[in-house]
C-alpha cells in the first residue's frame, strides 16, 4: 500500500537560493509524523510545498504524491479541491488566520459549502458538529461569535475545525501551539492526537520544540539548513541521537536543572510590597462610573544580591505588568519597591542599578542606530558625560565580555541574528555594571540552541559579577536552568514561591502543578515512551 | 514601482529649476506689455504665444512658477512646523495633551479647508503671504495626526523601553529615536500636501482673493483666460498644463516615497 504521503527528493529554490534540498518524507494513515527545525531550516517551506502555496517565483524539484498521485501534474483548478478537501493545514497565529469580521460557524461552514456542494443549511449544522468535534460546544461556545471574542485555544481549535472540516486524509499543522500557553498548548496536542486516532488522518506536525513533538509524534524527522539531517522513530532517535546536530538540540533541550546554589541571604537589593496596578476599562455608557481591571494585586517580591529570580506566569497573568512597574516605566499606584533600603522613584542614580532585556531580539533596538551607540545609550545616565575613545572602549569591551567581536560596534543592528542580537541587548544591560538586570521572555523568541547559549552566558555573567536577574517568563524550562526561586503569578496575585528545585518537585498550588504537568520535558516524554514500551 | 519615484522627482526638480531659472532669467519681462502683439498664437519668438496685453506667456508661466512653489513651500513648511512639534507632544505626553490635540485637530478637519482658506484670504486682504497662512493652517492638523499615530505606534516598540531605562526624557526620545524613524513618513505626507497646496493657491487666486496682479500666478491666468478660450486657448492651455505637471510630479514623488520607505516593503537581512 501506499503511503498517504510520500515527498520524495523535494528541491525549493527561491530567486535562485536553493533552499530546501532533497527532503524525502512520507506519513502514513492515522500517523503522526513530527518534522523538527530551527527558523529558517526550511520546514516551513515543505509544508507551504505540500500545499502549493510556496511564493510566487519559488522553483521546486522532486515528487510529491499524496495518496499516490503527483501533485506536481495538477493544474491550479485540481488543486483547489484538493487544497481543504483532502489536505487540512493549520497555521501559528489562529487570530491572522481566521478572518475577524465572519463568525465563527460561517467560516466553517464557508469551507464546507466551498468545496463540500452543501446548502447552507446544510453546511451550518454539519459546521456546527464539526465545531463540537474540536470540543467547542455550542452551549459554552455559540456559532455566532466573532473570532476576537474567543481566547487563544478557543481560536485555534476554530482554524482546526475549518482545517479538517471536509474530512481531508492529511492534516499539515505549522507550529499550531508556538503562540499559545503551555496548559493550552497541552489541549491542543490532546485534541489532535484524538481527532488523528478518531478519524486516521495523517498528521504532519510541525515544530521547534523538541519535547512537543517527541511526545506525540511517531516518527520524527529533524531538519537544519534545508536538509533532513536525522530521522527515525521518536521513542528511539532521541535516546540514542546518532546524529550531532540531533544530540546539540536534545542537549540544548534537556539542560541539567540549576544546581542549587547558596545564595547570599542577607541584603534585599529590590524590595517591593503590596504593588497594585489597574487598568481603566471603557465605560459602558456616558455617565457609567469608571470601570477597573486589577492587573497587579497586592504582590510582595524580594530580590537579594547576586540571586536569580524568576517569575512564571501564563499571558494575561500580570507579570509584565508587575516588571513594568518594578523598573518606573509605570507609576507606582499602590505598594512601596525598595532599592538598596531606599525609596525607588527611578531617579538616574536608581536607574543605573537596574537594567532590562526585553523579548523581541527585532524591536528592542532602533533601526537606524549602530550598534556603538546602542550599547552605549544607558552610559547617558552617568553624571559625567565619556568622551568618544573612552565610549568606544567600554561599548567594545562590553561586546567581547558577550561573546561578540570589537569591530560588531559599526554594525546596524538588522546585521545580526535573533540570538546575537539578545546578545547585543544583554551588552547595553551590563554597560552600567548594574546590581539587577530583568528579562521580560527575554529567550522565548530564541531557538533552543540559541536559547541555551544564552543562557549558559548568563550564568558564566553572573558568576563572575555579583549580578543579580529577575526573569518574568513563561518558559518553565528557562526557569528550572537558572533561577534560584520562582515565584509562581496567576490573575495577578502570587499564588506561590519558594527554591526552584522544590516547586518543581512539589508544587503546592494547583496551578503552579498544572502549570508543570503541561509543559513538555524531553527527559519526561522520553521517561514515558520506556515505560510504555516496557 | 520605481520609475515613478524617479519620474515624480524628476519633474519636481525640473519645475524648482525652472522657478529658480526665473529669478535671474525669463525670455521676456512678464509684467512688460506690448500691446501690437497682442494675442499671438504660439510661435517661435512666443512658444507659449501673448496674452491681450502683448506679454509673453510661456515667461508668465515660468515666472508664476515662482509663486507656486513659494506659497506651496510655505505651506507645508507652516503645517510640518507646527504639526509635527504637536503630534510628538501628544503621542509622549497621552492624556489631556493627546485628546486636546486630536480634538483640535478634529476642529480643524470639521472645516471645508478651501473655503475656510477664502475667508481667511478675503478677511486678512489678498496676497502671498495670506495665501500661504491660509493653506498652511489647514496643513497643520494633517501633519499632526500622521505624526500622532506613527509616534505612537513607536512609543511601544521595546528600544523606547530601553532609552526610557536608560533614564532619557520624553523629549530627548522624541527627537532622538520618534522623529528619525518618521521623518520619512513625514516626507511622503509632506509631497502630498505640496501637490495639494498647489492646487489649492492656483483656486485661491483663480477666484481672485490668491496673488495680486501684476505678480504672476497660474490660478489667475486661467481666470483671466476664461472669456477668450474661443479664440486664444493657449491663454488657459499651458497654466492648465503647468498645475497639471506640478502636481503630477509631487504626487508620483510623494507615492514613490511611500512605495520606496514602506517599512513593510523594506527588505532587511535577517541572518539566522
Amino acid at each position: 500500500m501506499n503511503p498517504l504521503l510520500e515527498i520524495d527528493g523535494l528541491d525549493i529554490a527561491i530567486g535562485g537560493r536553493t533552499l530546501v534540498r532533497s527532503i524525502s518524507l512520507a506519513v502514513e494513515p492515522g500517523e503522526i509524523v513530527g518534522l523538527v527545525g530551527e527558523s529558517g531550516s526550511g520546514k516551513s517551506l515543505t509544508a507551504l510545498a505540500l500545499m502549493h502555496l510556496l511564493p510566487a517565483g519559488a522553483e521546486t524539484r522532486g515528487r510529491i504524491l499524496l495518496d499516490g498521485e503527483a501533485l506536481g501534474d495538477k493544474t491550479e483548478a485540481e488543486l483547489c479541491t484538493i487544497r481543504g478537501a483532502r489536505i487540512g493545514m493549520v497555521f501559528q497565529e489562529p487570530m491572522s488566520a481566521l478572518n475577524p469580521v465572519m463568525t465563527i460557524g460561517d467560516q466553517v461552514a464557508e469551507s464546507l459549502r466551498h468545496n463540500g456542494g452543501l446548502s447552507r443549511r446544510e453546511a451550518r449544522i454539519r459546521a456546527s458538529a464539526v465545531l463540537d468535534q474540536v470540543e467547542l460546544p455550542a452551549g459554552t461556545v455559540p456559532r455566532n461569535r466573532y473570532p476576537h471574542e474567543l481566547s487563544g485555544g478557543q481560536r485555534q481549535r476554530v482554524a482546526i475545525a475549518i482545517a479538517i472540516a471536509q474530512q481531508p486524509r492529511l492534516l499539515v499543522a505549522d507550529e499550531p501551539t508556538t503562540a499559545l500557553d503551555v496548559t493550552t498548548q497541552a489541549q491542543i496536542m490532546a485534541l489532535l492526537r484524538r481527532l488523528v486516532a478518531e478519524t486516521g488522518m495523517g498528521l504532519l506536525l510541525i515544530s521547534h520544540d523538541l519535547a512537543l513533538v517527541a511526545g506525540i509524534a511517531q516518527r520524527v524527522a529533524v531538519m537544519r539548513r534545508g536538509e533532513i539531517v536525522d530521522s527515525g522513530a521518536s521513542r528511539t532517535l532521541f535516546a540514542t541521537s546518532r546524529h550531532p546536530y540531533t544530540a546539540a538540540l536534545v542537549a540544548a533541550a534537556t539542560a541539567a536543572p540549576r544546581a542549587a546554589r547558596n545564595v547570599p541571604n542577607g541584603e534585599a537589593l529590590l524590595a517591593a510590597s503590596g504593588i497594585i496596578h489597574d487598568y481603566a476599562l471603557p465605560r459602558r455608557h456616558l455617565f457609567a462610573g469608571a470601570r477597573r481591571f486589577r492587573a497587579v494585586d497586592q504582590v510582595a517580591l524580594t530580590v537579594h544580591r547576586g540571586e536569580s529570580v524568576a517569575l512564571v506566569g501564563e499571558s494575561g497573568s500580570g507579570k509584565t505588568t508587575l516588571l513594568r512597574t518594578l523598573l518606573a516605566l509605570d507609576r507606582v499606584q499602590g505598594g512601596t519597591i525598595r532599592l538598596d533600603g531606599e525609596n525607588f522613584s527611578g531617579t538616574a542614580r536608581q536607574r543605573r542599578r537596574i537594567q532590562a532585556v526585553f523579548q523581541d531580539p527585532y524591536g528592542s533596538f532602533d533601526p537606524r542606530w549602530r550598534v556603538e551607540h546602542l550599547v552605549a545609550e544607558p552610559l547617558h545616565l552617568l553624571e559625567a558625560r565619556l568622551d568618544a575613545g573612552e565610549r568606544r572602549r567600554k561599548v567594545e569591551a562590553m561586546l567581547e565580555r558577550v561573546g561578540l567581536a570589537a569591530a560588531d560596534a559599526d554594525r546596524l543592528p538588522h546585521e545580526f541574528s535573533g540570538g546575537q542580537r539578545q546578545r547585543i541587548a544583554i551588552a547595553r544591560a551590563l554597560i552600567l555594571e548594574p546590581a539587577l538586570i530583568a528579562f521580560d521572555e527575554a529567550t522565548s523568541a530564541l531557538d533552543v540552541s540559541v536559547k541555551a547559549q544564552i543562557l549558559d552566558l548568563l550564568a558564566e555573567l553572573s558568576v563572575r559579577q555579583d549580578l543579580a536577574y529577575l526573569f518574568v517568563t513563561h518558559d518553565l524550562g528557562t526557569v528550572r536552568r537558572i533561577a534560584d526561586r520562582v515565584l509562581v503569578m496567576q490573575a495577578g496575585r502570587i499564588v506561590e514561591q519558594g527554591p526552584t528545585e522544590q516547586i518543581f518537585a512539589a508544587p503546592s498550588h494547583p496551578y503552579t502543578a498544572a502549570l508543570i504537568a503541561a509543559a513538555p520535558d524531553l527527559w519526561t516524554v522520553l521517561a514515558g515512551l520506556d515505560g510504555s514500551r516496557a | 514601482m520605481r520609475s515613478g519615484l524617479r519620474l515624480g522627482a524628476t519633474i519636481s526638480f525640473a519645475v524648482a529649476a525652472v522657478a529658480l531659472l526665473s529669478l535671474i532669467w525669463l525670455p521676456f519681462d512678464p509684467t512688460r506689455m506690448d500691446i501690437p502683439h497682442r494675442l499671438l498664437a504660439p510661435s517661435l519668438a512666443h512658444p507659449f504665444g501673448t496674452d491681450p496685453y502683448g506679454r509673453d506667456v510661456l515667461s508668465i508661466v515660468m515666472a508664476g512658477s515662482r509663486t507656486a512653489l513659494a506659497v506651496s513651500l510655505a505651506a507645508a513648511g507652516l503645517g510640518m512646523g507646527l504639526g509635527v512639534p504637536l503630534g510628538l507632544l501628544a503621542a509622549a505626553r497621552g492624556g489631556i495633551a493627546d485628546e486636546v490635540a486630536t480634538r483640535a485637530s478634529d476642529v480643524v478637519f470639521a472645516f471645508p479647508a478651501l473655503l475656510i482658506a477664502v475667508l481667511i484670504a478675503a478677511v486678512s486682504g489678498p496676497g502671498l503671504i495670506a495665501a500661504a497662512a491660509a493653506i498652511g493652517i489647514f496643513n497643520i492638523p494633517v501633519f499632526t495626526r500622521v505624526t500622532r499615530s506613527a509616534a505612537a505606534g513607536l512609543w511601544q516598540r521595546d528600544y523606547i523601553l530601553a532609552a526610557r531605562i536608560s533614564g532619557k526624557g520624553k523629549l530627548r526620545i522624541s527627537l532622538e529615536h520618534i522623529l528619525p524613524n518618521i521623518l520619512g513618513l513625514l516626507l511622503v505626507q509632506g509631497a502630498i500636501q505640496l501637490s495639494l497646496a498647489v492646487i489649492a493657491e492656483a483656486g485661491l487666486s483663480y477666484v481672485g482673493l490668491g496673488i495680486q496682479p501684476p505678480a504672476p500666478s497660474w490660478g489667475r491666468m486661467l481666470d483671466e483666460a476664461q472669456t477668450m478660450l474661443d479664440f486664444a486657448p493657449w491663454l488657459a492651455l499651458f497654466p492648465g498644463l503647468a498645475i497639471l505637471i506640478t502636481v503630477l510630479g509631487f504626487n508620483l514623488l510623494g507615492d514613490g516615497l511611500r512605495d520606496r520607505l514602506d517599512p513593510r516593503l523594506a527588505t532587511g537581512t535577517r541572518p539566522d
